[in-house]
């Protein structure tokens, strides 16, 4: 059924098809709508769970991390501040292995204050082995909250679903919501490895000495690595059922490229339209939208950058010191092929600026004759600097 | 409880760190300096009782409602206790720590009231065997010397030259002593050990008779006779507080002055005496051939005296004490000595009131399976020295303990 | 597991790195024999997570997860949660935290269980320290006391925080103070608070031979004393308004309890008269509190449904 919607009413939507039986809720700007919508949809009983209106976001990982354990479906929604505060829970999630699925809604973090799109937050938390899936639209919001609950739970392992701030959360847009009946078939309930169960009792997470605790990261590690190829059977599966397509990479016009330019999230859309835009003044350029991050869809990415000589990598966020960081991790990937792949760096679209075709072609154009209006700052250029 | 520590390869671990298996195979143990000793010993009111009565012990089983073991205790240690429960001047009493709270446990009551009961009780006793005493005189050192030897397995026969048997006890007033509960009593004494008892009997040593001469042993207790007493030929004097081995086949207790010449209230003195002499000619029967072991071998008799100190006053006087009515004498019902019973703090004796193991922050001093003891498990104790401290009645003490 | 083997388990077993003579240890076994197997533990980290056992081993033989500090009562909230929504209304969810992972780290997350009136019995062991850190002070630790950061150059100024007080301003159904020297008196309260529904909050007192400085047979000694003079008095709150007192020995002056500790050397030298003060002070305050004239009913119990 098509229905115009909010992204973050779709992500609502989302855990409500998923059948969540635990939410936590915090309100944080641009997430807000998440919470309300749920709040309003488990109070008239649309949906049977525990809804639990807690006093940080600390407190909402760690409720859900609490009620995961007792093998209940649990779901919560934050953004940059609170995404923050909950750092440590992230990791502990992670660690002891609890498939929670989060959505966070991409908001630049403090100091100063700005509430608008900017990738730093998930990305400054892409070492706390969560897995994390980049959205392009609301429906695939919506949709990928019902994947990443099959994939979590396959794996035993929490995942981030990530959308823009206000491209995303505050943008209506159509969407098709499934089939309750249909996403039954696809996510059936949530059966733990184990569980805080007073007729097989055991403890969780005691301290654990050097020698098994290497053993325990390697083989999440491994799990972690595996994630790509659960999502993408899930995603073939979802496929199958409902027809739509979710791929951990998408690639736009790469067979032929020389160029390609690279991003996550809602400016992806403007990417397209640029590079339709520069191959009709005969670049032969193409862009690929990284969905997923962690793990890094190393398979789907070499697959569809193999032609490709020149990367332009445009960072919504900024690991300070250092560079863009998803030009970083091209860098790490592309290590063996560093001779023939040039990658130009790109910070633009920070805290909100607009990533349109206005700005994209320009940034092409720099990178590849070297001369433009972004500014140089180590490895990278900086678009919208103020001169 | 598991000691092997379970060994674990990386396939072994489960996805999520999930714990496989307890902590018992870490040997705390191994952190101690010092061991607690779970050691019953001997009450004040034991240590002072001349025949060594385990008091607090009968008075447990009382108090749990085990009335023929509490029997059975005191009858195993004190072969006459109608009569000691009515004359002696029950030292126990006097050293009673329950004097601290309100006052002494009356015992003496509690002792008449148990012997009073007439249950009919078998004791623990050897089997018979063929060695032959004869003792002569029946006042308390001379039954209850015969009593022991008795129960250890040998055949005895008390001969009395008197009508009665009770030496000196006969004398007694009535109101002292009823003569029926005297021959009743005596009339147990001899059942329970059984020996034989013939009253009417004057030995002459020049002419034994068939008793005397066939005896393998034979034991006189004077007591009861006049000061000039001189002991027969051929028999030698033995005093069972100071004498160590009874060399000769025929013997004479000598008693030191203080128990000279009769007294009443003293009856516990001859009852232990009796039982020390009873030990010795014992040693002396069995000493060739070494195979009888003692019946009821009254372990309590090698205890230390529990250290006044480690009795907790405080503990009982925070506790739920039992309202004792006003002291009354006279013969006590049921209920009143169940009562005084329970007032008994038991004093060196454990009485399973587990303050050790519910104050144990190791779960390592525990009840056993049949419930009537507890043992520290010596494989994780670290040896803080709670259940020590915590012992209301000083029955655990920490001990340097050398592998 | 089955029935069997569940009725012979004991939920307590031995092996674990408690300090000999451990108040805390002691206190979770009382606590387990009260409330029972149906019970699932939410402990943060501090001196029971690290001596509940060495992964893949444990102590304990009822479900516990060993949380991050902060976050006991939100975790304890959240298996409530997960319980519950699976149909399961009878399991306990215990919250089981140090002095440092309530009065201090945890509170935020303590007061927002408490608001919610979520359905978790949270204990607090209280030390009066960082004890698994090496003792250093946190805001349960009294006025006076040693610790590595309140050394006897500068000893701590401030009063213990009353933990109880604010939990009864939250209006919880049942709040009260235990003590592992009063076993029958922490039976009979678990046992009641296990069948309250909604918040309930419990302050164990539990002495700390390592950190308190006092010989480690004297565990349960100091705890009485502490009792017996007030300085940590027996009582209950009902629905924050209604302050009971519990059956107590008869009060007694403070250095029958200081005396025993190394960490109020100091005090007992130069100062316990001010220490005594503040006790009788505290003392009058609660006693005030607890006048029947105080409250608009006198409830010996509570309701549990």
């Amino acid at each position: 059924m098509k229905k115009v919607m909010m992204g973050t009413e779709a992500a609502a939507l989302g855990a409500k098809l998923a059948r969540v039986q635990v939410v936590s809720g915090y309100p944080i700007t641009p997430q807000t709508v998440i919470v309300e919508n749920l709040a309003d949809i488990i109070g008239r009983s649309e949906l049977k769970a525990k809804y639990m209106p807690v006093e940080s976001e600390h407190s909402a990982m760690a409720s859900c991390i609490g009620a995961s354990l007792t093998g209940a479906r649990a779901f919560t929604a934050t953004s940059s501040q609170g995404l923050a505060y909950m750092h440590e829970m992230l990791h502990y999630a992670a660690g002891v292995r609890v498939p929670v699925v989060m959505v966070n809604c991409n908001r630049a973090l403090a100091s100063p204050w700005n509430l608008y799109c900017d990738h730093t937050d998930s990305l400054a938390q892409r070492d706390t082995g969560w897995g994390q899936y980049y959205c392009a639209d609301a429906q695939d919001v919506l949709d990928s909250i019902l994947i990443a609950y099959n994939v979590a739970e396959q794996a035993f392992l929490p995942i981030m679903i990530n959308m823009d701030a206000f491209y995303l959360t505050h943008t209506s847009e159509l969407v098709d919501v499934p089939d309750q009946k249909v996403v039954d078939i696809f996510l059936p309930s949530y059966q733990p490895s184990s569980k805080l169960d007073v007729d097989d009792p055991k403890t969780f997470g005691n301290v654990c000495g050097a020698d098994l605790f290497t053993s325990i990261k390697y083989r999440r590690h491994c799990d972690t690595l595996s994630l790509e190829k659960v999502w993408d059977r899930a995603a073939t599966r979802f496929c199958d059922l409902f027809n739509r397509l979710h791929p951990t990479v998408e690639a736009y016009q790469t067979e032929d490229a020389d160029v390609c330019v690279i991003g996550i999230g809602t400016a992806s859309g403007a990417m397209r339209l640029a590079v339709d835009r520069l191959r009709e003044e005969g670049l032969k350029v193409g862009s690929l939208r990284l969905a997923m991050m962690r793990p890094f869809p190393r398979e789907g990415f070499e697959e569809a950058i193999a032609n490709v000589r020149h990367l332009i990598v445009i960072d919504r966020d900024v690991s300070f010191g250092a560079e863009g960081i998803v030009a970083q991790e091209l860098k790490a990937i592309l290590f063996d092929r560093h001779g023939d792949v040039k990658l130009t760096s790109f910070i633009a679209g920070v805290g909100g600026k607009d990533i349109s075709v206005e700005t994209i072609v320009p940034m092409v154009q720099q990178a590849i004759s070297g001369a433009g209006t972004a500014v140089e700052a180590g490895t990278t250029l900086w678009a919208d600097v103020l001169p | 409880m598991e000691f092997e520590k379970k060994i674990i390869s990386a396939s072994d671990l489960p996805i999520m760190p999930s714990t496989i298996g307890t902590m018992a195979w870490n040997r705390t143990g191994d952190w101690r300096y010092l061991t607690p000793a779970v050691a019953n010993k001997l009450a004040p009111c034991t240590w002072d009782c001349p025949a060594a009565v385990p008091i607090s012990e009968y008075l447990n089983a009382l108090r749990n409602g085990h009335v023929e073991r509490g029997l059975k205790l005191l009858l195993a240690n004190n072969p006459l206790p109608r009569l000691t429960g009515r004359l002696c001047y029950h030292p126990c009493q006097a050293k009673c720590v329950r004097r601290k709270i309100d006052r002494a446990i009356s015992i003496q009551q509690i002792e008449r009231f148990l012997a009073d009961l007439g249950t009919d009780v078998t004791i623990e006793k050897n089997s018979k065997t063929d060695k032959k005493v004869a003792v002569i005189g029946s006042g308390p050192l001379g039954l209850s010397c015969a009593f022991y030897l008795g129960c250890w397995g040998c055949q005895v026969v008390v001969l009395d030259p008197r009508d009665q048997a009770g030496g000196a006890l006969v004398d007694l007033s009535p109101e002292k002593v009823d003569p029926q509960l005297l021959v009743n009593e005596i009339g147990r004494l001899i059942r329970l050990a059984d020996i034989k008892l013939e009253t009417g009997v004057a030995v002459d040593f020049d002419r034994p008779g068939e008793v005397v001469s066939k005896a393998d042993l034979v034991i006189l207790d004077p007591t009861g006779l006049s000061e000039d007493f001189s002991v027969p030929a051929g028999a030698v004097a033995f005093n069972p507080f100071a004498d160590k081995t009874v060399d000769s086949d025929i013997i004479a207790a000598k008693l030191p002055q203080n128990l000279k010449p009769f007294k009443a209230p003293m009856i516990a003195h001859y009852i232990g005496a009796g039982r020390l002499m009873a030990r010795k000619a014992f040693d002396r029967l069995v000493m060739p051939s070494g195979q009888l072991r003692l019946a009821a071998p009254n372990p309590h008799l090698s205890r230390q005296m529990v250290n006044i100190e480690d009795i907790r006053i405080e503990h009982f006087l925070s506790s739920d004490l039992a309202e004792r009515a006003i002291a009354k004498h006279g013969t006590w019902e049921w209920e009143r000595a169940l009562q005084e019973a329970e007032c008994c703090l038991s004093c060196g004796t454990c009485n399973l009131c587990l303050q050790c193991v519910s104050f144990c922050p190791d779960a390592s001093i525990r009840l056993d399976e049949d419930e009537t003891a507890v043992t520290v498990d010596l494989d994780h104790c670290k040896g803080c020295g709670i259940c020590a401290y915590e012992c209301p009645r000083g029955v655990i003490t920490m001990e340097t303990i050398s592998a | 597991m089955n029935e069997h083997a569940r009725r012979k388990r004991n939920l307590f077993t031995p092996g674990h790195y408690g300090c000999p003579g451990c108040g805390a240890t002691l206190a979770m076994r009382q606590t387990l024999c009260a409330l029972g197997e149906d019970t699932i533990v939410v402990m943060p980290a501090g001196c029971w997570s690290t001596l509940i056992g060495i992964y893949p081993y444990t102590c304990l033989t009822v479900p516990v997860v060993s949380v991050a500090f902060a976050s006991t009562a939100a975790v304890a909230a959240g298996v409530k949660a997960g319980l519950s929504i699976q149909g399961n209304g009878h399991t306990t969810v215990l919250a089981w935290a140090g002095d440092g992972g309530t009065f201090d780290i945890g509170l935020q997350a303590l007061s927002g269980a408490a608001e919610r009136n979520d359905d978790i019995l949270f204990i607090c062991y209280d030390n009066e320290a960082y004890m698994n850190t090496g003792i250093q002070r946190s805001s349960a630790t009294p006025a006076g006391a040693w610790t590595t950061t309140t050394p006897d150059s500068a000893l701590k100024d401030q009063k213990k925080k009353n933990i109880v007080e604010i939990m009864a301003a939250h209006r919880i159904p049942y709040a009260a103070t235990v003590s592992i020297g009063a076993p029958e008196d922490l039976n009979d309260k678990l046992k009641k608070a296990k069948d309250v529904r909604g918040s309930r909050f419990v302050h164990l007192f539990a002495p700390c031979p390592t950190g308190w400085g006092h010989a480690s047979e004297l565990t349960i000694e100091v705890a009485r004393q502490a009792v017996k003079s007030r300085v940590f008095p027996l009582y209950e709150v009902f629905d924050g308004e209604i302050w009971q007192l519990s059956p107590m020995a008869d009060k007694i002056g403070v250095d029958a309890y200081l005396k025993y500790q190394r960490r109020f050397k100091k005090i007992l030298a130069e100062d316990y008269l001010h220490f005594q003060m503040q006790v009788d002070e505290d003392w009058q305050r609660l006693l005030n509190k607890c006048q029947p004239n105080n409250s608009t009913s006198h409830r010996q119990g509570v309701d549990t449904g």
